[in-house]
């Protein structure tokens, strides 16, 4: 019984139906390597045939079964394939005469394959350092070492695959006495493969335990004594514990080297030399470097070398051998890196170490600039010594291999070509196994390290990649892992060494190119320990709490060009013009040759900036460096804040001026609130800064949409974050005309102003009552009610406030007097342009109790209709005169007055004479006095308003003054 | 090349794994193993799930997603004989890679209904 399938070179089919097809003659081999291994079908009653070029499916149509359909694409494995069939004897497939196989040809070794059937479904669970070494070994194997150690990889693998065989059918003695045989010869394969030298051992860490694991599990559950291989096992413990390894040879080597003091041969600087490298082999391996042991042991003397070299170790090995071996794989683990990558990394450290002593031993033949860029070299190596994986250390070995290639190569020098050349190959090599140790420590895939060189070599400029376009590319947790390295090197941009900024207009590239002429003076011996105090510094990032305690950006900028150890605030607002002195500065580097000129003149615009900045920031010498404008400038670190516009010339520490609030600053002016008026000597910022001290807090965007340059925004220690006032929007005509007053407050503004108003009550505040419709009010309900006690300070309790009982301590009684005092005038409380639910242009309906009217009717002879209507135009017409009026003449023959002026206007309107549509020769018009007596209600029934549109103009004692229109 | 071979007690021949064994398609499938294959199928046509897998890549990296995915449909009392069913798919994909120089596979396993 077999399953379905379809294999050919270049294409596989496997089905696996249900046992109850068991018995279908499509349960077979459907197809193999191009012959037939069944030439009928049944195809489920469709018919039989010959289907060899149809697929698996349509041969076993209408089974339910599992599919795997798989196609080889990598056009090398079909031509290997092919190479096979026509180099091999041909196919042999089983039950195939057409079949081929590879068995007979040339056989590459498989661990993976291997590894696959050793693990089976507990693939998942291997680990993946383990996977993609196998891998990598299938894939690029190409040195003779590296078919060795595959074919050795193989052969443990594979010999664990029996084992697992064998465990299956432990039951039988001939199987048990076969896996204990295995076992002994894949002991002591292991062993006898690594033993020479511990970092060139065929098998990792991972694959060493992978075996004593599967060892373990295979015999698990057989009867086979593991005893026999105690000492093989703890042989292979011992591998696989790199801390084990590194004390055993280290304590070995010391004592070695001691017995060698005790030789009365050697002088005392060669005693003090192999004293000091027993120091460092007997010291606490977290507290010295893998690579300055490895330093001590390239400046050995060559007496001194000869000597230890004589010596050995136990094994047999050397003393330097194995001490190397175990440090690149102490370097390899600390790291995370392979320890091939490790050894290339101390390699290429040697190597530069050795050419540069040999650079600085005929000094003579070295030019300043020269001289210069060796004594940057010793200090980016000794960082580097500290720190392999840093990108700050990266960037430096770039930027000096750039350096080093100019000054030695392209320019005229005393320097020996074929030593300049080893010099300039040492520092590519250096670098280039540095960015192979910072991409696998970080999980750099190629195009994110090759984003990062760029962006660390490539001059500055807008089409240079950008240090963001790289953190664009980083998941999250590198964005972590990497969060503190994008911080060193803005700090180490910001120093003045060269490190390329992105962003030609970026804010800090003010600050560096001020520092940039710096960094080729010979003249300036501040550079190196500038240079001591960042690497010091950035030591401190490896933790985050600790970046805080770093110097910020413009004190190691001002140490760089110390001349009276005083910032260079380059945060000040002196320099929001800074491009123009750095256009100078520039135009003198190109202008002049000579570093030193350039050096003088960078100092003394620098120093005369800095003059100009005492002057305006008066500072005595205990001041601190760092001003607190300056401290409150950096925010929380963000290597990936969003960058300013790219047209923003002004330095981001411009922003650190903006008149930051202070406890003793008076508080930001609110709407509505009593504005004080801008304090002259401290003008309003203008509106782009302060945008950019709210981006300075954003969240820097994941995206990286922003590709513009990253700002170092460092926090200060002890320093509060800065309160950063609300803010206009840049567009705001406010931040444009800063010096502009606001508009004097009107009373409506006090009476609204929540500095005048008392406390707002927790006490949910009653609505206003709202009159209904039809609700009998008087003139006189429009007058503010006496208030009883209403004076301010009256302790009795306040009847007419809201929050009643008196709890407003009468301030409601100040502001109702307020609105009183306005009573002749307008009371803000009333006047419809204040209430959004009143309409001021509409006028209410005047409500006429009917006896009224009729009463008025009957005297004037007018419709109703015409009545209210006159009523309203008298209203609009004399307004508080109206009263008056109808207390002299009476309401019907106001009315009649109303309507015969009414009647003089149409006529002159119909004349096309001017009229005077205000009415008011009526108001001294005596010639028809009224008859009428006015009843003392009948105002009232005139003036009753619609409980919706209360008319504001009879507040008060009169009505509001305003210009009437006549229909 | 290790070529031992022993033979049990029942006569049953052991051999090596690189030895010139029988490659898959050449040995009978187990009665366990079609055991395996009849209660995981059986599970996801009673439950109507549906199965597609995509892998591509190097051989040990499709057959590690196969069986990584594969794991996440199968509940944990089918675990046994979902295990005993990758094996042998697994199986099949190292004897096909061997027998063809496979290196890099593109994969899809999947149910059809």
């Amino acid at each position: 019984m077999n399953i379905p399938a379809r294999i050919n070179p270049d294409h596989i089919e496997i089905a696996f139906p249900h046992s109850r097809h068991a018995h279908d003659k499509a349960a077979t081999i459907v197809d193999l390597m191009g012959g037939h291994k069944a030439r009928r079908f049944e195809m489920n009653g469709n018919g039989s045939s010959a289907k060899k070029d149809l697929g698996l499916l349509s041969v076993i149509a209408g089974q339910q079964c599992f599919l795997l359909t798989g196609s080889r694409f990598d056009q090398q494995d079909i031509r290997d394939f092919d190479n096979n069939i026509n180099g091999g004897p041909g196919l042999a497939m089983a039950g195939n005469d057409q079949g081929a196989s590879p068995q007979g040809g040339a056989h590459q070794p498989r661990p993976d394959l291997a590894l696959i059937r050793l693990m089976g479904s507990a693939l998942d669970t291997t680990p993946p350092a383990l996977i993609n070494e196998i891998s990598a070994l299938v894939h690029t194997a190409v040195s003779e070492q590296e078919q060795e150690k595959q074919i050795a990889i193989n052969d443990v693998l594979t010999q664990l695959v029996d084992l697992k065989n064998l465990s299956e059918i432990d039951a039988l003695p001939a199987g048990q006495e076969r896996m204990t045989v295995l076992l002994q010869e894949l002991t002591q394969n292991i062993l006898s493969t690594s033993i020479e030298n511990f970092d060139n051992q065929t098998f990792s860490h991972a694959i060493l335990d992978l075996v004593q694991d599967q060892i373990v599990t295979i015999t698990k559950n057989t009867s086979v004594d593991l005893n026999i291989l105690q000492q093989d096992m703890q042989s292979i413990a011992v591998r696989l514990d790199p801390t084990t390894q590194y004390a055993q040879i280290t304590q070995e080597s010391a004592a070695v080297l001691k017995t060698l003091l005790e030789s009365g041969t050697i002088t005392q600087e060669q005693r003090a030399e192999i004293e000091n490298l027993v120091a460092l082999l007997e010291s606490d391996p977290e507290t010295t470097p893998a690579l300055t042991l490895s330093r001590s042991l390239a400046t050995l003397s060559p007496a001194v070398m000869e000597m230890i070299a004589a010596q050995n170790l136990s094994n047999g090995t050397d003393i330097i051998a194995s001490v190397k071996d175990v440090l690149h794989v102490r370097l390899s683990q600390e790291m995370g890196v392979s320890v091939e990558t490790a050894r290339a990394v101390d390699v290429a450290f040697v190597a530069l170490l050795d050419n540069h002593a040999q650079m600085m031993a005929q000094p003579e033949n070295l030019s300043p600039a020269q001289q210069e860029i060796l004594s940057q070299l010793n200090v980016s190596l000794a960082a580097f010594e500290q720190a392999p994986a840093s990108l700050a250390n990266l960037a430096q070995i770039l930027t000096l291999q750039n350096n080093i290639a100019e000054q030695f190569t392209t320019q005229e020098t005393n320097v020996n070509p074929g030593a300049a050349a080893e010099l300039v190959a040492a520092t590519t090599a250096l670098s280039e196994a540095t960015v192979a140790l910072v991409a696998q420590n970080y999980d750099l895939n190629p195009a994110q390290i090759t984003l990062l060189t760029q962006a660390l070599t490539a001059p500055a400029s807008p089409s240079s990649p950008s240090l963001e376009s790289f953190v664009a590319t980083l998941s999250e947790p590198q964005k972590l892992d990497l969060q503190a390295e994008i911080a060193k090197i803005e700090i180490l941009s910001a120093s003045g060494i060269t490190v390329p900024i992105s962003e030609t207009n970026a804010p800090l590239q003010n600050v560096q190119n001020i520092q940039d002429v710096t960094v080729i003076t010979p003249e300036t011996p501040s550079l190196v320990s500038t240079f001591a105090q960042i690497a010091t510094a950035s030591d401190n990032f490896d933790a985050p709490e600790n970046i805080s305690t770093v110097p910020s950006v413009t004190e190691i900028s001002a140490a760089s060009v110390d001349t009276e150890q005083t910032p260079i605030t380059v945060a000040n607002q002196d320099l929001q013009e800074p491009d123009q002195q750095i256009n100078n500065i520039t135009a003198d580097e190109q202008t002049r040759p000579d570093g030193a000129e350039i050096a003088v003149a960078s100092v003394a615009t620098i120093a005369a900036t800095e003059s100009e900045i005492k002057t305006e920031t008066p500072s005595t010498p205990d001041t601190p460096k760092t001003s607190q404008t300056q401290v409150e400038a950096r925010p929380a670190i963000s290597p990936i804040t969003p960058p300013p516009p790219a047209n923003e010339n002004k330095s981001p520490v411009q922003v650190t001026n903006q008149p930051a609030p202070t406890p003793a600053s008076p508080p930001p002016p609110q709407s509505g609130a009593p504005s004080q008026p801008p304090a002259p000597a401290t003008p309003p910022p203008p509106a782009q800064p302060e945008k950019k001290v709210e981006e300075f807090f954003q969240k820097p965007k994941a995206g990286g949409e922003d590709t513009q340059k990253p700002e170092v925004i460092l926090p200060k220690a002890d320093v509060p974050p800065p309160v950063v006032a609300p803010v206009a929007p840049p567009s705001s005509p406010i931040l444009q005309q800063p010096s502009a007053p606001p508009p004097p407050p009107t009373r409506l503004d006090t009476f609204e102003s929540p500095v005048a108003r008392p406390a707002v009550p927790e006490t949910p505040e009653p609505p206003p009552r709202r009159r209904f419709e039809g609700e009998p009010k008087t003139l006189a309900d429009f007058m503010p009610p006496a208030p009883v006690n209403d004076e301010p300070g009256d302790p009795s309790p306040c009847k007419r406030c809201p929050l009643g009982g008196g709890s407003c301590d009468g301030l409601c009684k100040t502001e109702f007097n307020k609105a009183r005092g306005k009573v002749d005038g307008e009371s803000p409380d009333n006047d419809p342009k204040n209430d959004p639910n009143k309409d001021p242009d509409r006028d209410p309906e005047p409500k006429i109790p009917e006896e009224e009217l009729e009463k008025i009717i009957k005297e004037t002879g007018l419709p109703e209709d015409e009545i209210v209507r006159l009523i309203k135009k008298g209203q609009k017409a004399l307004g508080d005169d109206l009263e008056k009026r109808v207390q002299e003449k009476g309401l019907a023959q106001t009315l009649l007055d109303i309507k015969q002026a009414k009647e003089l206007e149409s006529e002159a309107i119909k004349e096309g004479k001017e009229i005077d549509t205000s009415l008011k020769h009526l108001k001294n018009d005596g010639a028809k006095p009224s008859t009428i007596v006015v009843s003392p209600n009948l105002g009232e029934k005139i003036a009753a308003p619609t409980s919706q549109n209360t008319p504001k103009t009879f507040q008060g004692n009169g009505m509001r003054q305003r210009t009437p229109r006549m229909n | 090349m290790t070529q031992a071979a022993v033979k049990s007690a029942q006569g049953f021949e052991v051999k090596d794994h690189l030895g010139s064994h029988d490659f898959i398609w050449d040995k009978p499938l187990e009665l366990q193993t079609q055991q395996s294959i009849d209660r995981v199928l059986e599970f996801f046509l009673r439950n109507g799930r549906m199965l597609n897998i995509q892998a591509k890549g190097d051989v040990v990296t499709v057959a590690k997603k196969i069986v990584s995915d594969m794991r996440h449909h199968i509940p944990d009392t089918l675990q046994n004989d979902m295990n005993e069913m990758m094996n042998y798919l697994l199986n099949w994909l190292c004897d096909y890679c061997e027998a063809t120089n496979t290196k890099f596979l593109d994969v899809e396993f999947s149910l059809k209904k």
